[in-house]
């Protein structure tokens, strides 16, 4: 099983930080794989040097974690390391067949690519992390030739050869990294939450939904101006892809901050207040001790700085001036005008920003119209010619199929760019 | 090229904490042309291109979250903002001349900078979409796939480009703004006076806030002009490229504050 690609990568000196406790692991690889000795003993190395990494920078292990077993096990093997997650972590077994299930199945995209497109559409990880931008330009071939051998093993591996194999052992991957994560927590915040219990059932069914694409109802909701919390549902996979497991986004609308500034104030003001009790107070779905506490955070920041300057202007006397930001050569702005030329600025770049935004929806709908339209008139090779003229009219004919149907799309394009303009008119 | 420079000049003018908050364009196009040399032009099984959809998650994961971020921190601010406001106009007529000058002047700074703020981030969002397209159409093109109209509709989704809530901010931002520009303190217009002559003393401890304030400001006219220079006309116009500016506006104002702006010269703080 060696590859090439693996002392490539080795040898590149690419920071992978492994982050510590993974006591199952080593264990694991020596029951299961005791004839597999190079890559082993690496990844066995590589998991003792970690233990040196401090327990708080599992913020920034998770996806090294991800990237260890993605793109260093080039020879160990994916399903050395799916394995090795499975017996590790009774949770994520069930969740494997569930992945592998899942994957089976072709994505609707339609895409060619069975292999993970599905999983990997609604799920998100921070797998940039996997070439570690300190690093620099010697980033570039490394790592992902590293990846791109180390997929190169999974095909050539040995039980799972099917494609779903690669995708299952992402999802394993992210699902080990989120088990990580969860070990590694610290929990001693947590131990005197009473929420305590209600995160664990949270955290854990979402690394199992993280295969599932569940995009469309909690994005609704977060256009919705309701008082509820909106949690966003990348969270789930984000859960398992992201930091730490805690950090399942909340997006905190100004009708769930008003909920919150009332339990605040309801339990004497910001200092006095705990996230326990706001949570508390708060009854809102979806929202976990953690997203209390950053935001209660926040909240007291924010509060702060202007209380420290109120006192201070109200002690100081008037001649302390603030300086405008800008300055008109040969005399100084008036402040008001100064903010006001800001202002006009700052408006000016929103309209346009908002303009800008509306095309873009408009005319991101009007190519999926004319895709679908073509699709259905089962024209042959009809997709690649609306994407040919669409991306470049200046691409090399190596689509020879398409180049009779290729004045119905230039046809409609024009007559699409048209309306576009003219809508704006 | 084009957009990785002019994307980078964009980040080099934005404030400090964003400057590694957007999209890694330069990474995305390296690996693309990696996958695009390494398998030519088919994809084998679609490796590369699960390297690439994974990448390309990790990024959306990113800027999500500073998206995420962000935008709680404006809810939290334009509460207090509005708070404060509603305090220093509440107090009727006669108590107007309690308000102090100096409260009045940094409130509506304060003000005035979070919109500048949060129009920004409304600009970080769209010239991240704008990468993510731009680096789907070239992965198009080089691998001859289909990954842009799906992976695009995604990328429509998400909480970052989402902005509705960010653009009601920025409405009631302004809408406070009436209140409190309207609450005319005359020690307020006083100070003003007194500091067109030019007065030099300035605390130290309002120079920082100064820098953000600054940094705003530039930020947004390098926004403008970027946005301008994006869309003043593509090399490759297809189904999916925008109009030029011009022709969206009717007319194009903000050429005439950007001139006003480009004769304004920016005083750089006083470093601490």
């Amino acid at each position: 099983m060696e590859r090439v690609s693996t002392n490539q990568l080795y040898s590149s000196g690419i920071p992978v930080s492994v982050p510590s406790p993974l006591p199952a692991i080593p264990a694991t690889l020596d029951e299961s794989f005791p004839r597999l000795p190079d890559g082993q003993n690496v990844l066995r190395d590589r998991e003792l040097s970690s233990t040196t990494l401090p327990p708080h920078q599992n913020q920034s292990t998770v996806a090294p974690l991800h990237g260890q077993f993605q793109s260093s096990t080039g020879s160990v093997g994916p399903l050395r390391s799916s394995q090795a997650i499975r017996f590790s972590s009774v949770p994520n077994h069930e969740q494997y067949t569930n992945a592998n299930t899942y994957n089976s199945q072709p994505p609707s995209t339609g895409s060619s690519s069975a292999l993970n497109y599905g999983p990997q559409y609604g799920g998100f990880e921070p797998t940039l992390s996997d070439f570690p931008r300190e690093a620099g330009p010697t980033w570039c071939p490394d790592p992902v030739d590293g990846l791109l051998g180390y997929t190169d093993d999974v095909s050539g591996g040995n039980n799972m050869t099917d494609n779903s194999s690669i995708a299952a052992t992402d999802e394993l991957a992210k699902q080990s990294e989120w088990w990580n994560d969860f070990m590694n927590y610290d929990w001693k915040d947590v131990v005197d939450n009473t929420a305590c219990p209600e995160t664990q059932p949270q955290v854990g069914p979402p690394a199992q939904s993280s295969i599932v694409v569940h995009q469309s109802a909690a994005q609704q909701s977060v256009s919705s101006q309701s008082g509820e919390p909106s949690a966003v549902a990348i969270p789930s996979p984000t859960a398992a892809g992201n930091t730490s497991n805690s950090k399942t986004r909340m997006r905190w609308t100004p009708e769930l901050h008003e909920r919150f500034v009332d339990a605040v104030n309801l339990l004497g003001g910001s200092e006095k207040a705990t996230p326990k009790g706001v949570l508390k107070l708060m009854k809102a779905d979806n929202l976990t001790i953690y997203h209390v506490k950053s935001h209660l955070q926040k909240y007291r920041t924010a509060r702060y700085r202007p209380e420290l300057s109120e006192g201070s202007s109200e002690k100081k006397a008037a001649s302390k001036e603030d300086l405008p930001s800008i300055d008109l050569k040969g005399g100084n702005l008036d402040l008001t005008e100064a903010l006001r030329l800001q202002l006009e600025l700052q408006k000016r770049l929103h309209e346009q920003l908002e303009i800008q935004r509306s095309l873009q929806l408009r005319i991101e709908e009007q190519g999926k119209c004319l895709q679908m339209m073509l699709e259905q008139q089962c024209i042959p090779g009809t997709d690649k010619a609306v994407d040919a003229s669409a991306e470049g009219s200046k691409r090399s004919p190596d689509l020879p199929e398409s180049s009779t149907a290729k004045d119905v799309p230039e046809s409609n394009q024009n007559g699409i760019a048209k309306q576009t303009e003219s809508g704006d008119r | 090229m084009k957009f990785g420079k002019r994307l980078k000049k964009q980040v080099e003018e934005s404030l400090p904490e964003w400057r590694d908050k957007f999209l890694e364009y330069k990474r995305l196009k390296k690996l693309v042309r990696l996958i695009s040399s390494f398998s030519g032009a088919g994809d084998g099984d679609g490796r590369g291109e699960a390297a690439f959809v994974r990448l390309l998650d990790g990024e959306i994961d990113r800027i999500n979250a500073f998206f995420l971020e962000q935008e709680e921190e404006f809810v939290i601010r334009q509460r207090e903002l509005q708070e404060t406001v509603e305090k220093m106009a509440g107090g009727g007529g006669g108590r107007r001349q309690a308000v102090d000058a100096a409260e009045m002047r940094r409130v509506r700074k304060e003000i005035v900078d979070l919109h500048g703020e949060m129009v920004l981030l409304l600009n970080y969002s769209a010239v991240n979409y704008t990468g993510l397209g731009k680096i789907l159409k070239k992965y198009d093109k080089r691998t001859g796939r289909l990954l842009r109209l799906p992976f695009i509709d995604k990328v429509l989704r998400q909480p970052f480009f989402t902005t509705e809530l960010i653009s009601r901010l920025v409405r009631d931002c302004e809408a406070t703004m009436e209140a409190v520009f309207s609450i005319s303190s005359l020690e307020a217009m006083a100070g003003d006076r007194r500091f067109r002559k030019g007065c030099p003393d300035a605390d130290v401890a309002e120079m920082a806030p100064m820098a953000d304030h600054q940094g705003i400001f530039r930020n947004t006219v390098a926004a403008l002009a970027t946005m301008k220079e994006l869309r003043s006309g593509s090399s490759t116009y297809g189904l999916f490229s925008l109009p030029p500016m011009s022709a969206a506006a009717p007319f194009s104002p903000e050429s005439d504050v950007l001139q006003t702006c480009s004769r304004v010269q920016i005083v750089d703080p006083v470093t601490i």
